[in-house]
């Protein structure tokens, strides 16, 4: 009887797991640069049916099938589609959103770089670019104490309007960097994530190079969840979880049962 | 009476075994790519069940022609095989180029450790160096070699040609069982021919679709309600169990009793 109680609990687990995944993706309906993650899910070893000890393996193979019992599922890790999300205009000058496969390079307090497409900017009170967390953009910009405006170009040139001007003069332009497997990159929160030995080096260019994508100013990019297919996704994931609910009580019957064969 | 008992404990036996695989299956319902188990039941060898027309049955060997034949008995039922369903499963859509699904009963190659192992999981990313791998980080084959992928736009055809820029990079080794071959689960969505399987062949129509997963081919419905059915027969065998159970009591004790 243990099989199918182990396998009921793998797969109540599992989709208790993908429950808690589409219920994090739709928290974050309304963060800028969200990319949404789904569970990627697999099958767990499979042992014989048979017992056939004792026997030599070669003699096992000419004659006998083995039927084979699987015990259940798990969750392998969880696939992040960076795929765009809608940008949106909000006219805020300090927005940013990204089209394409780049990250904008913040440097975190702890001095390691961390990536980004949440394109909220603010001007800290030394002048620099930072993203609503305080961590620096990288390349640096130092905006002037005086400006009245500023805009991005879809190259990535910062261009700001001083006070008492008329015309927008170049400061400083931003990089993008992008990796080949975006997938390996280590969420940290908060929007950033951290380069990891499976996601490469990050390969830097600037916005409007081949395969970097380029910046929209005043504009943020809004996650990337797909809500009809979320709540699709939800009601999937509790079925599931019913029917593994009922085949755990099924077993448990089942052996109430057994136990009652002699009374 | 005693074969009775046996007959019932077969059937309990078989109900628990397939509630074993239907709960595999049911948990792996989320699983893409996952094919069912279907648990193959057969009824033991009959027997030609015979009355001795005879006195004394006891005394001596009896010749055929004194047995008067009575019909066919069964002896219950045993879990003889467990069978890979290949029904393709819903398709899902989900506009991304590195979500490859079959349509039809062929697999994917990839390379697991050093050994080639097959898939229906088309959910495929590029690893650092641009190899094309799946989910779990198995490299995908085409033509027999790992596959880089340079950046650009990937356009993967029916056949499973894989074009980046218009520039062919290769063509995904797609293959099929040929008839009489059988596949055994390998784990962590991976299938391998079985011991004396021949070997899997290039695919006729690989049937490559880009943009959409291969959902598990496991029915809700239809798992429930065996789920439901395997309970019910195992109740009604251990009923019957019982009920021989209470017969034989009462043969062991109360006949011959005077009272």
């Amino acid at each position: 009887m243990l099989p199918a109680i182990r396998a009921s609990v793998a797969g109540l687990l599992a989709n208790k797991q993908f429950m808690e995944v589409i219920s994090n993706n739709l928290a974050n309906l309304n963060t800028p640069g969200f990319k949404v993650s789904r569970p990627d899910f697999r099958d767990l070893l499979y042992q014989n049916l048979t017992q056939l000890d004792g026997l030599p393996p070669e003699t096992v193979a000419a004659r006998v099938i083995l039927p084979q019992l699987g015990i259940g599922t798990g969750i392998g890790g969880l696939s992040i589609d960076f795929r765009d999300g809608i940008p949106e205009p909000t006219g805020r000058p300090l927005d940013l959103a990204i089209q394409g496969p780049g990250f904008l390079q913040v440097r975190l307090p702890n001095g390691q770089v961390g990536y980004t497409r949440n394109g909220i900017l603010h001007v800290d009170t030394d002048g620099r670019l930072v993203d609503n967390r305080g961590n620096v953009i990288e390349p640096q910009v130092g905006i002037p104490a005086n400006f009245d405006d500023l805009t991005i170009d879809p190259d990535g040139t910062v261009r700001v309007r001083e006070q008492g001007s008329a015309d927008f003069r170049a400061i400083g332009r931003l990089q993008l960097a992008k990796f080949t497997n975006p997938n390996g990159l280590l969420h940290a929160g908060y929007g950033i994530f951290l380069e990891t030995e499976s996601s490469g080096a990050p390969q830097l260019g600037n916005p409007e190079d081949p395969g970097f994508g380029r910046m929209l100013s005043r504009m943020l990019e809004r996650a990337n969840v797909d809500l009809a297919q979320a709540m699709a996704d939800l009601i999937f994931a509790q079925r599931a979880y019913q029917l593994n609910a009922r085949a755990l009580q099924t077993a448990d019957q089942m052996v109430a049962m057994a136990n009652q064969l002699r009374r | 009476m005693l074969r009775g008992i046996y007959t019932a404990t077969a059937s309990m036996a078989v109900q628990k075994s397939r509630l074993d695989i239907l709960a595999n299956n049911a948990a792996n319902l989320t699983t893409p790519g996952y094919r069912a188990d279907v648990p193959i039941v057969e009824d033991f060898r009959r027997l030609l069940a015979g009355q001795i027309e005879r006195e004394r049955p006891y005394a001596a060997l009896v010749s055929r022609d004194q047995v008067r034949s009575l019909g066919p008995l069964g002896t219950g039922i045993f879990m003889t095989d467990v069978l890979v369903d290949l029904q393709p499963g819903p398709l899902r859509e989900t506009g991304d180029p590195f979500d490859l699904a079959l349509g039809s009963n062929s697999f994917f190659s990839v390379l697991a450790g050093n050994q080639v192992r097959y898939t229906r999981d088309g959910h495929f990313h590029r690893d650092r160096d641009g190899f094309l791998v799946t989910a779990e980080g198995n490299l995908v084959l085409a033509g027999g070699q790992p596959v880089q992928i340079p950046d650009g736009d990937m356009v993967v055809t029916l056949a499973g040609e894989i074009y980046v820029n218009g520039e062919l990079i290769g063509q995904l080794d797609v293959v099929e069982m040929p008839p009489g071959g059988r596949w055994d689960k390998a784990g962590f969505n991976l299938f391998q021919p079985s011991a004396n399987s021949p070997a899997p062949q290039p695919a006729a129509t690989p049937n490559v679709q880009q943009g959409f997963l291969e959902l598990s081919n496991v029915d809700l419905e239809f798992t429930t309600a065996h789920i439901m059915s395997s309970l019910r027969l195992f109740e009604a065998a251990q009923r019957m169990f019982q009920m021989q159970d209470e017969t034989l009591g009462r043969a062991v004790n109360e006949i011959g009793r005077f009272t």
